[in-house]
């Protein structure tokens, strides 16, 4: 089903946690929030489930006001961050619970709710585990009796709350991908929240970025990754270096470094911050320049220098391919010249400016640097 | 820690002092538990055992008895209600005022039993506010059988409601949530997520509730004015039998009483051992 949220805002006794959430989601989408903790990604699932109204602002699904509907009528299917299984009944009964309490109309036999469940369990792989206790469960267990019983009752709309949270990396992983195929499978419209970055972007169509109740990016992965919104979004993503920068004329001038493949945004001369990731830069040997090697990190594929800016706080991070590492044949010391094949610039006060392209340069460098 | 690694001085007061103390409450158990509860056995049956019978079954106390059932058989599931009412009220909403009622459903604990009954004498007897009034309609309270349940409900009221507010607290609406967008109704959510969650607790506040319900002695007495065979619980009717000089009478009373408390124990503790479980 397709979502359209306007304007939401929500208060909790005059502090306000979302403030202004405009965003449409597609049918069949899978979208994942991201944000600090805090920023308002479970109360806006709650909204959206029917357990929290907002102040103000509409939902709309297929057209239809989702506001005015309670959420018993809803029939989102709800993963909560804390699993929320029925501590008194089985497995098997959580499973059911959404089918036994339908009005006896639409209630199927009891012989196809058994059917059902067991299908369930068996999706979810714990079908050996129908007769436990939520209490004998291990957390990734638990997490997916959580997801049976909320797919039991067939929702359009799956609304998943961290719902890795508890698990180990690898598990992690398997999950991921196994959520994706049963997204696609059972054709919802699917919205999780997720601390995990890569998770978000491994698994997602479309990444939504909160922040403080307010999104601060909504797009593909490779939209947010290659164009930030935000200095906020350039951070969040993080292993990204700040670097001060000047426009002036329509050229970016970057103190100790060589921006000129970085094709600077038009318009609006002053300072500005340039985010530079660390794959993005290319160091040249080269005595007469200020910057300094300061310490070198293997890192398995690839080399990590710090380099020491004079006038920079803290040393930029520049990270090269090992055949390219091996050629530069730079040490701990060398003076060293910074190339920035590539950047996103922001202006001072945040405001974003247009996103940086590559330029014809940056490919004559790459090559160069392979 | 091993009592080889410890110093002999403290290994040495680490096993005289609980040896101690476990004496000590084994003493006082033992004199202020124990021996009252066999004396009261030791009287009643002091004349043997026919008389004993014979005073059990004296219509007096038989009424007594009936009276106490009754008055606990009402108070109770009233109490359990509003209980339940109370603090689901108080841990699933957020409202202006939700701190002044909690501290307002533990008054009665702390008004001695006595007040209490003073209280609803001032409103509810024949000098009271409410006296003119009630008298006018003929609608009889105060010392009969109205007053005492009333005054009963008051005393007893925090019990279900104490037992089951933290626990609400600590379980949260998160399984509550889920039954709704499950697709459950108010009513589905109640019976089949939340009563099941809270059961035992709502039991053992009951069983607190029976208990304090059936040996009230304060408030009632002030409201039941005494009459033998009409308005006197198990309680005041051991007390009338005591100034009647009629102790074996009293104390085989006192049996009674004393039976339903040892089985309100073994409740108490089979449900404890039940809430510790989950
Ligand atoms: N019922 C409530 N009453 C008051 N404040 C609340 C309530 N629920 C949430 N908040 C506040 O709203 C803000 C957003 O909470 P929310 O749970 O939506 O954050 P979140 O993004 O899901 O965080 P996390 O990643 O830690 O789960 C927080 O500051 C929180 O303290
Ligand atoms: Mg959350």
């Amino acid at each position: 089903m397709a979502i359209a949220i306007k304007g939401i805002e929500k208060r909790f006794a005059d502090a306000p946690v979302l403030r202004g959430i405009d965003l449409t989601i597609a049918d069949g989408e899978l979208v994942a929030l991201l944000g600090a903790s805090g920023s308002g990604k479970t109360t806006l699932l709650r909204i959206l489930a029917g357990l929290e109204w907002p102040q103000a602002g509409s939902v709309t699904v297929d057209g239809r006001d989702w506001l005015a509907l309670e959420a018993q009528r809803r029939r989102v299917g709800f993963v909560f961050q804390h699993y929320a299984l029925f501590q008194h009944m089985s497995v098997r009964d959580n499973v059911a619970f959404g089918l036994t309490v339908r009005p006896r109309a639409s209630r199927p036999p009891k012989g196809e709710i058994r059917a059902r469940v067991e299908a369930l369990l068996d999706l979810v792989e714990i079908g050996h585990l129908a007769n436990r206790f939520p209490a004998q469960l291990s957390g990734g267990q638990r997490q997916r009796v959580a997801l049976a019983r909320a797919l039991a009752i067939e929702p359009k709309v799956l609304l998943l709350d961290e719902p890795f949270g508890a698990l180990d990396a690898r598990i992690r992983k398997d999950l991921r991908r196994w959520l994706r195929e049963l997204h696609d499978r059972l054709g919802m419209t699917t919205i999780f929240v997720t601390h995990d970055q890569d998770e978000a972007f491994e698994l997602a169509d479309r990444v939504v970025i909160m922040s403080d109740g307010r999104i601060e990016q909504a797009g593909t992965p490779d939209e947010i990754y290659d164009h930030p919104a935000s200095p906020f979004v350039a951070r969040f993503l993080g292993g990204v270096n700040e670097l001060p920068a000047e426009l002036a004329a329509g050229r970016l001038v970057v103190p100790g470094a060589d921006a000129g493949a970085v094709t600077p945004p038009a318009g609006t001369d002053g300072t500005a911050t340039l985010f530079v990731r660390p794959h993005e830069i290319d160091l040249v040997a080269d005595s007469r320049a200020p910057a300094r090697i300061r310490n070198m990190l293997t890192s398995g594929p690839s080399i990590r220098y710090d380099v020491d800016l004079p006038g920079l706080a803290t040393p930029v991070e520049v990270e090269l391919p090992r055949e390219a590492a091996r050629l530069r044949n730079l040490r701990r010391g060398d003076a060293v010249r910074l190339r920035l094949l590539r950047g996103r610039v922001f202006s001072a006060h945040g405001a974003p400016l247009p996103p940086a392209a590559p330029s014809p340069e940056r490919h004559r460098i790459l090559e160069a640097a392979l | 820690m091993s009592d080889v690694a410890s110093p002999p001085i403290a290994a040495h007061r680490s096993r005289a002092v609980p040896r101690l103390l476990i004496g000590l409450g084994v003493v006082l158990t033992l004199a202020f538990v124990a021996m009252p509860v066999a004396v009261i056995f030791a009287q009643a049956l002091s004349k043997g055992l026919a008389v004993y019978r014979a005073n059990v079954l004296a219509p007096d106390t038989l009424h007594a008895i009936y009276l106490t059932v009754v008055i606990a058989v009402v108070v109770v599931p009233v109490n359990m209600l509003f209980g339940l009412a109370a603090a689901w009220l108080i841990t699933r909403f957020a409202f202006p005022g939700r701190k002044l009622l909690v501290t307002l459903i533990e008054l009665p604990f702390s008004i001695s039993p006595i007040v209490a009954g003073v209280i609803y004498l001032l409103l509810y007897g024949a000098q009271g506010l409410l006296g003119p009034f009630l008298e006018a309609h003929d609608i009889r309270i105060m010392f009969a059988l109205p007053g005492m349940m009333l005054v009963t409900l008051f005393v007893t009221s925090p019990f279900v409601a104490r037992e089951l507010i933290p626990l609400m607290q600590v379980q949260g609406a998160d399984q509550e949530e889920a039954a709704v967008t499950l697709g459950a109704s108010g009513w589905q959510t109640f019976w089949r997520v939340t009563l099941p969650n809270i059961r035992w607790a709502l039991l053992y506040g009951a069983v607190l509730c029976t208990a304090r319900a059936i040996g009230e002695f304060g408030a009632v007495s002030v409201v039941s004015g005494n009459v033998r065979g009409e308005t006197n619980t198990l309680p005041l009717h051991v007390e009338l039998l005591y100034h009647d000089y009629n102790a074996v009478g009293a104390f085989a009373a006192a049996t009674t009483l004393t039976l339903i408390a040892l089985v309100t124990l073994v409740l108490k503790a089979l449900l404890e051992r039940r809430l510790e479980r989950r």
